[in-house]
């Protein structure tokens, strides 16, 4: 994997093989993974796709049945998570209710055996930059789940972990306020320069808060990039698919190749892709290819030029629309901006331009070019 | 809110903590459920009458004959001569009276703390996942469904001269070191707090299971990785959870515990002498073998009274807790 922040930057967690499964199911399979000091990354997938469970490893509340686990060097695959020093923000935060928000704060380093001085100095030092201060002498049960999130994030900062391991804090928090939170949780990562795990299925928050994302689907790693590679650069039908909204289309094409000229061909439209004739080759593609265009990218063209489409749905979203169209038997999802004011029922022109479309392969499903001509 | 209204129907809708009538039919009575406060005493009534015909009649009864002097043999107990406080005045001086309350509060402590102890043990034990748990707990719950009086008889054989106890100890140990269990008070006592942790045991398992059962993993989990061992995730996340509920099944069961009659009843009948009597026997010896209900009832409200107190000592922390 390329070290997109530097070569500067030391390996603060690696991964080699990890895999776990549970009664047979296989939960993460065969995971490489390394970790930079500093950074921020999200592990992203639908749930159930392992990315919690490989977190959990990394915290030492679950242990691989193989591969290794190291930090900072060391290795780390059966340690117990007491020894670890890792900080773990659960989903529903993990307060110890019966206790005051101080008393939560608190818990980590009386067991380091602070001095109470010591430990009430931290306290205060980090409350107030949490916001907390009004807030210490509350029992835990009593908080807003904003506060609730933040004591939670505080208590595992205050014990100076290595790393931060954070599973779905923000899943509880209404829209808005989530919005809020996040760049809040950025803007502090960035501040206190400390290394984060994020897990998310919301592929919005992983777009906005990780330097790089890992995309995860039934145990396995599909690919890890940073967001805009992710988003331009699917490597797989999988990732394309998740990743976007609405949706990227994609649509089964037939490649040809006639007088030396390589075409992809769908319904009678024929598109040349001589550029990446080399690569499509290569992949051999024996059932076909698979072309991949974000709605964003579809535009609309004068009338007479291009692919004509019935507009079954508009979506107003204000600013843009979301159309969903309908050429021949396929459905296609467009965004245009709110101005172009299309009417449902209506006969409009689109127009894919290849330089932002993809090719994967229909047999493998891996990414064949992206940006054509 | 919404009420409907008597068999008029009229629908009453609770805005604002006032009722307003919605269609009005009957007005005065409509009115007076107007005043929340009618309202409220009115849910409650029914109840209240039902729980005051069950408990007054009783206590009255116990009141008076602890305030006259009236034995079965005497005749109508509408006739018994007053005599006050005299019953009282002799309950303090007896000091059977006494030594059967202490053995009892000493009883219950030992028979309780153990039970708390084990069932608190079992129940970390069977806090996790594992082949053929279910079957375990039914096991373990099977002492709580027996009769007292079976487990008297149990343990009443068990402890027998020539019992399976004596058995084990002199093939162990030489039959030089076999104990005579029920011919001192002491070692009777043994045998009756062995029986009461063995049937109980399984009540504070029950309680402190279900309890750690609703503490979510998270909350160990976190404990963990914060740097907490097994003991500090014990004693400062688990079992200040559980607290509440562990504190009411302690108090439930000592409660029961001091009661405690059938197992005696039927292991030593209080004996040898008195020396084991708890304080239900002492008043059942007082009020039925002796005949003198008037100083059994006495007896009883003294007790009744001071079990009250200490509940309501061991019920204040709970109630701290919560509000």
């Amino acid at each position: 994997m390329e070290n997109k922040l530097g070569p500067e930057r030391n390996v603060l967690l690696s991964l080699k093989g990890v895999h776990k499964e549970f009664n047979g199911f296989v939960a993460v399979n065969r995971i490489d993974l390394d970790v930079y000091e500093g950074e921020f990354l999200c592990f992203l997938g639908p749930s159930g796709c392992g990315k919690t469970t490989t977190l959990r490893m990394i915290a030492g509340l679950e242990t691989p049945t193989d591969g290794e686990i190291y930090l900072k060097g060391q290795r780390i695959t059966h340690m117990p998570p007491q020894q670890r020093n890792i900080g773990f923000v659960f989903q529903n935060y993990a307060l110890f209710w019966h206790m005051t928000v101080y008393d939560n704060l608190a818990f980590g380093l009386r067991i380091r055996r602070l001095s109470p001085k010591e430990i009430d100095r931290r306290i205060r030092e980090v409350a107030e930059r949490f916001e907390l201060t009004d807030v210490l002498r509350k029992k835990a049960t009593y908080l807003d789940l904003s506060s609730m999130q933040r004591v939670a994030l505080a208590r595992a900062i205050l014990i100076e972990p290595y790393l931060l391991l954070l599973d779905e804090p923000l899943n509880n928090i209404r829209p808005g306020l989530r919005e809020l939170m996040r760049a809040d949780l950025k803007r502090m990562q960035r501040d206190l320069g400390c290394t984060m795990i994020y897990v998310t299925h919301d592929q919005e928050e992983a777009m906005t808060l990780g330097d790089r994302i890992l995309v995860m689907n039934e145990g396995r790693v599909e690919q890890i990039g940073s967001p805009l590679e992710i988003y331009q650069q699917p490597v797989n039908l999988f990732v394309a698919g998740f990743i976007g909204r609405p949706p990227m289309n994609l649509i089964p094409v037939q490649y040809e190749v006639t007088a030396e000229q390589a075409w992809v061909v769908w319904k009678g439209y024929r598109w040349s892709v001589n550029s990446v004739k080399e690569q499509v080759e290569k992949s051999k593609p024996e059932r076909g290819l698979v072309l991949g265009i974000r709605p964003e990218h579809v535009r609309l063209s004068p009338e007479g030029l291009g692919i004509p489409a019935l507009v079954e749905v508009v979506q107003p979203l204000g600013r843009k629309d979301i159309l969903v169209l309908k050429i021949e038997d396929t459905l296609l999802q467009a965004v245009v901006y709110g101005g172009a004011k299309v009417r449902e029922g209506a006969i409009i022109w689109v127009e894919v331009p290849l330089r932002d479309a993809h090719l994967f392969s229909a047999d493998t499903g891996r990414a064949v070019a992206h940006g054509i001509g | 809110m919404v009420c409907f209204h008597g068999d008029e129907g009229a629908l009453m809708i609770k805005e604002k903590g006032k009722f307003k009538r919605a269609t009005s039919s009957i007005g005065s009575i409509a009115n007076l459920l107007n005043r929340e406060s009618v309202f409220k005493i009115m849910l409650v009534t029914p109840m209240q009458l039902l729980l005051s015909f069950l408990l007054v009649p009783p206590f009255a009864i116990v009141i008076y004959l602890a305030l006259v002097n009236w034995q079965p043999i005497f005749g109508s107990w509408t006739e018994a001569p007053f005599v006050g406080v005299s019953n009282f005045v002799r309950l303090f001086s007896d000091r059977q009276f006494f030594w059967a309350l202490a053995r009892t509060v000493v009883i219950v402590a030992i028979s309780v703390s153990f039970q708390f102890i084990l069932g608190m043990a079992l129940a970390l034990l069977f806090n996790r996942e594992f082949h053929g748990k279910k079957v375990c707990v039914s096991v373990i719950l099977y002492p709580m469904m027996l009769p007292w009086v079976v487990v008297g008889f149990i343990f009443y054989l068990l402890f027998l001269d020539h019992g399976p106890v004596n058995y084990v100890i002199s093939s162990v140990f030489g039959p030089g070191a076999t104990v005579s269990w029920f011919s001192s008070s002491v070692t009777a006592l043994v045998a009756i707090i062995l029986a009461d942790i063995w049937q109980w045991t399984p009540f504070m398992f029950l309680m402190s299971y279900s309890a750690l059962g609703a503490v979510p993993k998270e909350l160990r989990e976190a404990a963990m990785t914060l740097g907490a061992n097994l003991w500090q995730i014990f004693r400062y996340v688990t079992f200040p959870t559980i607290k509440p509920v562990v504190l009411i099944a302690l108090i439930i069961r000592a409660l029961e515990c001091f009661k405690i009659f059938d197992l005696i009843f039927i292991m030593t009948r209080g004996g040898p002498g008195v020396s084991t009597e708890s304080m239900s026997l002492y008043i059942y010896r007082m009020g039925f073998r002796y005949g003198q209900l008037s100083f059994a009832a006495a007896v009883a409200i003294v007790v009744l009274v001071a079990i009250s107190l200490v509940a309501r000592i061991g019920v204040r922390p709970l109630l701290k807790e919560e509000l």
